[in-house]
């Protein structure tokens, strides 16, 4: 059964906290993919053939670097796959611009609904591409690599178990949101927050 | 002549190209949820539950599995698209 665009299909529990941390994760994404992101995408220029210019002297290719964005812009995509050409460069900054806007999404539902966050079914997507991000560039920081296989040993969580903690914290959120949201579509319903304020 | 028969070999390589079938293929990882891996194949390739939890866990089990197949431009997309969901994905010959 289909949900309604408008359905809440998870309430994020942003309570002790939580709603500042993630919103300060959320927010530290965005400042990374505005590094990525071409001029005119993130200022307004006063005719199109500056913003152009602007768009056509920025790099975003260069400004992949650290484990952390090099774990979300994987390259080696295609067998032909130039890490110098313009395909790759457009990829960047496409991807830039999409996550960008999910997390913006996500971080201006955080901000509006303080600790309980209901998450509508036309939300998901941003919420789970938002968390998806965040907890592989945060587990590339932990492992030290940049590498999608590579996995944590005991040593690196014990040399930085907020860190650890952290990752399974969002591993968490995303299970819940997913395994809420398939309820409420078993149910043909969303989740009922009329009571919602009572919650807190 | 020869320009004709060089342009009809330009057309014939470009559209064998074109034509050639190619597969997206995701790889198993340490991060992404088992349920989250599943929830990307219903959701972007509008495979059934069925489907997606199958080829999830042949990811899981076998560390990759074919998820999509098409010429090459669609499975460039497919790609971007599992990557735009943090999946580790690449593109081959079929």
């Amino acid at each position: 059964m289909s949900l309604a665009p408008d359905d809440v299909v998870w309430l994020f529990d942003g309570r002790e906290g939580m709603s500042r941390i993630l919103a300060d994760l959320v927010g530290g994404l965005m400042v990374s993919m505005q590094q990525l992101m071409p001029p005119s995408a993130l200022h307004t220029f006063e005719d199109p053939f500056s913003a152009m210019a602007a768009d056509a002297s920025f790099n975003a290719r260069d400004e992949v670097s650290g484990v952390r964005l090099s774990r979300l812009f994987p390259r080696h995509t295609t067998p032909e796959f130039d890490p110098q050409g313009e395909e790759w460069e457009g990829m960047v900054r496409a991807r830039a611009v999409a996550m960008h806007g999910h997390a913006s999404a996500v971080l201006a539902e955080i901000e509006e609904a303080g600790e309980l966050v209901p998450v509508r079914e036309s939300s998901v997507h941003a919420w789970l591409q938002t968390l998806g991000a965040l907890r592989v560039a945060w587990h590339a920081d932990l492992v030290g690599s940049d590498a999608p296989n590579a996995e944590a040993t005991k040593a690196q969580v014990r040399a930085n178990p907020a860190m650890a903690t952290l990752l399974d914290w969002l591993a968490y959120q995303i299970e819940d949101l997913i395994t809420t949201r398939e309820a409420c579509e078993e149910a043909g319903t969303g989740l009922d927050i009329s009571d919602i304020e009572d919650w807190a | 002549m020869r320009v004709t028969e060089a342009t009809t070999d330009v057309l014939e390589s470009t559209a064998a190209t074109t034509q050639r079938q190619w597969v997206t293929i995701v790889w198993d990882d340490p991060v992404n949820l088992m349920s989250y891996v599943a929830f990307v194949f219903q959701d972007y390739f509008k495979y059934p539950r069925d489907k997606a939890e199958r080829l999830m866990l042949k990811v899981h089990n076998e560390g990759k599995a074919v998820v999509s197949t098409g010429n090459r431009e669609q499975m460039e997309r497919d790609v971007m698209a599992m990557q735009n969901y943090s999946l580790w994905a690449t593109m081959e010959p079929a």
